[in-house]
């Protein structure tokens, strides 16, 4: 594939047609997301980040792609963000129309837009920059903004737009899994737990009414099954009122890959699975182990008033609260010394900085472990794996040689220091990305969804 | 030059202030009529107006960040601010007439002209800052120099504030208290006010909705 950035390619020639001109309808594109209106969404954060930037350089300390890379221009936050911010004012600014470069503006060509276009997978909006940024702005948002641009004039990757949100909408989930094969996968499951276990399990799907409807992000029943297992066997154990549901339904996958790249397709998947919800009546939807899932649904509290004029009338939580109050009302009965093994856990990006999730995971993997160990920097300032914003199913040419040579170098260094031979997290987009990780740096240790812990650790009798 | 120095100091402030404050005006509306955006904030963050209040006060007087995260700007940036919070204080303790403002001028233009070059001095000695920074920083950082320079080589706070505000807000200004060097300070310092509003210096305001509209969520 054609050079156009760096020595690596996110999107395909078909995608990005690198011969062909895009400035003119770029700069059209762009026009609409300036509009409060067009983009009400994000205008805000938008605006200040593109006017306000001091360029004081500390996000670039705090950035993953930035410093793992040997500190190299083309990946400092700000250079991404001044490819845009020179367009905006060449294009949208007064200053810039009359001062030019001297107001930081730039007559933009065709190779300025080819470079953006793949200048943006090269961040994981993991906004570990906007953590530290002093005038709190956020160069990952800028980095989404650039992306819902292209998107706009039909440039995104296909692994999250043919084969993610459009698939997940017309399939019912983005792994475009059939109803029939669903449910085999299921009493496969059920299968492999009575066989493993001894204890014999109901999977109900499809309930209406229920008080538990767990939505899992659908990847995890082929990649993950350890950890819709374990789900599984926790629901049973507490004898919950509980289903799944199948595309029969309408969408069965919790993921919203329009949080990474569109906001058009964020309330389009959003529409879906509200639908979805909306005719199954739970009391409570539970996200399964998925972090940018658990950060969308966050978000469709305001889109959901925008969309039927009223509050969601089910309440919203995840796997890892219910097990985190379960354990604490002593209506999960678990031993540590079943996981007698030294076992970290990796803070997500999107459960951490941008839900705020940092004390149930930690309160349940002490529960269930004999040795857990933090893994440090931790919490808000923990590295984003390399996994994020869709990065974890993006493997063309050499890209995943970039996830790895960034992110993922920090990740096995920190891992490495902790000395843990089972690295915990509650993503799926995490776990892709340690599944490499673990194989590229030939790292000694596995990784593991935090319900697969859990339901390692019960006890029966 | 004598029409000249009559522009700068009898016809300019009124244009000034008209800049400065409808440029302002202007930045405000614009952001304040924003729609509500869809959450956004990183956690964790302050949450009662008390804590918020308490992260503010120590962001804007210690640059609490820098210290954290950057700190080869934070000492040079700290000089810089306070520079401009003690400039600020002048012309308060001018308008109530102590004494002890003419000495406070001088601080605060001492602070400030020092943060600017050593500023300076780090954005172009430091690779990775040189490579982010374009003109506008450079021209940021030297506006800044100039104007406090002219400032202490005019002897310029020993300036009657009061008198002179005065005698603009009953039309009659009273030109004939400044000096030619005066006269380039309070170009200056006009250029700068209206040019302020303008550039991303205007953070001093964008904070309080980076912070209290997005990254702490939208305050109740
Ligand atoms: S930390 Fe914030 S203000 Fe400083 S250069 Fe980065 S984005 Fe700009
Ligand atoms: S969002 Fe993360 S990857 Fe992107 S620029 Fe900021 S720190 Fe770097």
């Amino acid at each position: 594939m054609m050079k156009v950035f760096d020595e690596y390619r996110a999107l395909s020639d078909d995608t990005l047609k690198p011969d062909q001109p895009k400035a003119k309808r770029f700069i059209e594109a762009m026009r609409k997301f300036l509009d409060k209106k067009e983009n009400w969404t994000f205008w805000l954060p938008y605006i200040l980040t593109l006017e306000l930037c001091v360029k004081c350089g500390t996000c670039g300390e705090a950035c993953p792609v930035y410093t793992a890379s040997g500190r190299k221009e083309i990946y400092h936050p700000v250079y991404r963000s001044e490819m845009l911010r020179r367009i905006w004012k060449r294009y949208f600014t007064l200053s810039g129309k009359i001062f030019r470069g001297l107001a930081g503006a730039k007559d933009v060509t065709e190779d300025d837009i080819n470079a953006l276009a793949e200048a943006v997978w090269r961040c994981t909006v993991c906004r570990r920059c906007a953590m530290v940024c002093p005038l709190a702005i956020d160069n990952g948002l800028i980095t989404r903004e650039i992306r819902k641009i292209f998107d706009a004039i039909g440039i995104a990757p296909d692994e999250l737009k043919e084969n993610g949100t459009r698939a997940q909408i017309q399939y019912g989930n983005a792994t475009k899994t059939p109803t029939e094969a669903f449910k085999d996968t299921l009493e496969f499951i059920k299968e492999d737990i009575e066989d493993m276990k001894g204890v014999s399990v109901e999977i109900p799907v499809d309930k209406k009414g229920v008080d538990y409807l767990v939505i899992n992000n659908a990847g995890d029943y082929i990649a993950f099954m350890e950890t819709v297992m374990g789900i599984v066997e926790i629901m049973n154990y507490v004898n919950a009122d509980w289903t799944l549901n199948t595309p029969d339904t309408g969408v069965n996958d919790v993921v919203n890959y329009g949080l990474f790249y569109s906001d058009a397709e964020l309330v389009a998947v959003a529409k879906a699975q509200l639908e979805t919800i909306r005719k199954l009546k739970p009391k409570v939807v539970v996200i399964g182990e998925c972090g940018h899932a658990y950060d969308s649904f966050i978000l469709y509290k305001k889109l959901y008033k925008e969309m039927y004029g009223e509050e969601m009338p089910f309440k919203l939580t995840h796997i890892v609260a219910l097990i985190d109050r379960w354990i604490r009302e002593g209506k999960l009965k678990v031993d540590k010394n079943k996981n007698p093994e030294p076992v970290t856990f990796h803070d997500s990006c999107k459960w951490g900085r941008c839900a705020g999730v940092y004390e149930e995971p930690r309160r349940v993997l002490k529960a269930v472990c004999k040795d857990f160990r933090e893994m440090y920097p931790n919490r808000e300032m923990n590295y984003c794996c390399g996994g994020g914003s869709g990065f974890a199913i993006m493997f063309k040419d050499e890209f995943l040689k970039f996830r790895m040579e960034t992110y993922g170098r920090i990740k096995a260094e920190q891992i490495k220091a902790t000395g843990a031979s089972v690295v915990a997290t509650m993503c799926a987009n995490c776990k892709g990305q340690f599944r490499e990780i673990i194989k590229y740096f030939n790292l000694p240790v596995r990784y593991a969804g935090v319900s697969e812990l859990v339901a390692n650790a019960l006890v029966y009798k | 030059m004598v029409e000249f120095e009559y522009f700068v100091a009898g016809v300019l402030p009124y244009l000034t202030v008209t800049v400065f404050a409808l440029g302002l005006f202007y930045k405000l509306i614009r952001w304040q009529t924003s729609p509500e955006h869809l959450p956004w904030e990183l956690y964790p963050y302050p949450e009662t107006f008390g804590e918020q209040i308490k992260e503010l006060l120590k962001e804007v007087t210690t640059l609490h960040s820098l210290i954290k995260n950057n700190r080869r700007v934070w000492i040079q940036s700290l000089l810089l601010h306070w520079g401009l919070y003690i400039l600020g204080l002048w012309i308060i303790l001018n308008l109530i007439g102590l004494g002890v403002a003419y000495y406070v001028g001088l601080i605060g233009a001492t602070l400030t002209l020092v943060g600017s070059i050593t500023l300076f001095l780090v954005r172009i000695s430091n690779t990775e800052l040189r490579r982010i920074s374009a003109f506008v920083e450079y021209f940021n950082l030297t506006f800044l120099m100039a104007l406090s320079g002219s400032a202490l080589y005019s002897n310029f706070f020993r300036i009657d504030l009061k008198t002179y505000l005065l005698s603009l807000i009953a039309f009659k200004p009273n030109v004939t208290m400044f000096t030619t060097e005066d006269i380039l300070t309070l170009l200056l310092v006009q250029l700068f006010l209206i040019y302020l509003p303008l550039s991303r210096l205007v953070h001093f305001v964008g904070k309080y909705f980076t912070y209290h509209k997005v990254k702490w969520g939208e305050a109740e």
